[in-house]
């Protein structure tokens, strides 16, 4: 079998694509067609129009994908877009990810803005910071922890954690950003979803229409109308729930 | 030709069945029930999520009588095929007693591809019966294959029924989801109408048992 040459791109550089070993874009790159590569790194700006395939990828700067995205590990920071599905076995993303149509993963750990504008799949999603997914997010288990504004339409889990409590670094974290930022509500953290469905769920500063499940807590902060449970509920005194009904 | 269907909701398909929303939710993210199944209908909370009831009870009981058999991978295989990535190479569609050989290698002739999905293979299977009964001519059977390669990206399920119909001398195909309406052109006949769903159990020896 022939070994695979690797593709440079720096400066000012463009690509019809192909198959390659290594692929490294610095500079602003565009590649023209699909691509394949065992690994893809890029910093700066590259735009891909085409499906991009690799077991990794890394993206620094600004990253844009018009065709699917398929990749066993990506690390982004900075922005990335991917305009079709994207399909990532174990994403770390420390920047801006944006996914048009949807992303399915094994595992997701999340430390910047991630959005969606449909159907987020993951077993393991695991997000510090701005989640927007405009559709189902269906995972086994799902973590958020300090969600900024988070807006998730609906959420499908086995288990599910959000917790915003502020101790001990998030909260001095706060101080500075009430100090230099000017903003007074540090309270602003807050999740809102039209929908929670789980089996163990446990929230707070939460705003939902509909929480259901096996075993409900309803932690401090929340805004809640309707919980459906069958097991066992517990509501924290600084919560709301409109009405509750044990099935 | 549309049925009003008879609909089950989440909550009581839960309270039927003793499966947990966990347990649905991973069987979804897993293939093994349609996304199509999913329907939403407003409701006083917003939207509730309703199923087609007998074809989803009947699913959540194959898999709970199967799952402790196989892995959730090879149920999805079995019960949903054309979600999964698994691709057939042309010694493997050769082998395979129940394909019609012409179909076959028209079909790859067309395609020009030497690994095939799922529903590829589904349509080679179901121009095969389709030609064994209306006994095609060659030309026919080329212009049944272009438009099946035409439609097929624009495809993702097997929620379909082919409609074969004549006007005339001549024959033309129909692809309509499960259950939409059609109209024909009163000059139209309608042939037969293959559900793509039911055909591709046909080509799955396990999927055909459960």
């Amino acid at each position: 079998m022939q070994t695979l040459q690797d593709l440079k791109l720096s400066g000012l550089g463009i690509s019809n694509g192909g198959r390659y070993q290594h692929v490294r874009i610095s500079g602003l790159g565009k590649v023209h067609g699909d691509i394949q590569g065992e690994t893809i790194k890029t910093s700066g700006s590259a735009s891909f129009y085409g499906q991009v395939e690799t077991k990794e990828l890394y993206t620094q700067g600004n990253a844009e994908i018009t065709g699917r995205l398929d990749a066993q590990l990506a690390e982004t920071s900075g922005l990335i877009k991917v305009e079709d599905h994207a399909s990532i076995k174990h994403l770390i993303n420390r920047g801006s990810a944006h996914f048009i149509q949807g992303l399915k993963a094994e595992k997701v750990i999340s430390k910047g803005n991630l959005e969606s504008e449909s159907e987020v799949e993951a077993e393991h999603f695991q997000a510090s910071g701005l989640v927007s997914i405009n559709g189902l997010l269906n995972a086994h288990r799902i973590d958020i922890k300090f969600a900024a504004t988070s807006y998730i339409r609906e959420i499908g889990c086995d288990r599910i954690d959000v917790r915003m409590s502020m101790f001990p670094f998030t909260f001095l974290r706060e101080m500075i950003r009430a100090q230099f930022m000017g903003e007074r509500n540090t309270a602003a953290n807050k999740l809102t979803a039209e929908t929670i469905e789980g089996t163990h769920v446990y929230i707070e500063h939460t705003h939902a229409q509909v929480v259901r499940g096996e075993s409900i807590v309803i932690g401090p902060k929340c805004e809640i109308e309707l919980v459906e449970y069958e097991g066992t509920l517990d509501i924290h005194p600084s919560s709301t729930v409109r009405q509750q009904i044990k099935l | 030709m549309k049925a009003e269907q008879d609909l089950i909701s989440k909550k009581e398909l839960l309270a039927i069945t003793g499966i947990s929303y966990g347990q649905l939710y991973r069987w979804k993210r897993q293939n093994l029930i349609p996304d199509a199944w999913f329907i939403k209908q407003s409701s006083f909370t917003g939207q509730e999520t309703y199923f087609p009831r007998d074809k989803m009870l009947e699913r959540i009981n194959k898999i709970i009588e199967l799952k402790d058999q196989y892995s959730l991978e090879d149920l999805a295989q079995m019960l949903s095929p054309e979600l999964n990535n698994k691709t057939f190479t042309l010694s493997d569609i050769e082998a395979m007693p129940i394909l019609d050989a012409t179909v076959t290698r028209t079909f790859v002739d067309y395609l020009s591809k030497e690994r095939f999905s799922f529903l590829e293979v589904l349509f080679i299977h179901l121009l095969g019966k389709a030609k064994a009964e209306y006994d095609w001519s060659g030309e026919q059977l080329e212009a049944i294959v272009m438009t099946v390669r035409d439609w097929l990206p624009k495809l993702n399920h097997s929620l379909y029924r082919l409609v074969i119909c004549q006007k005339g001398t001549e024959f033309f195909a129909l692809l309509v989801q499960q259950d939409a309406d059609y109209h024909l052109d009163h000059l139209a006949k309608k042939l037969k109408v293959y559900d793509l769903e039911s055909c591709a159990k046909e080509l799955h020896p396990i999927g055909s048992e459960v």
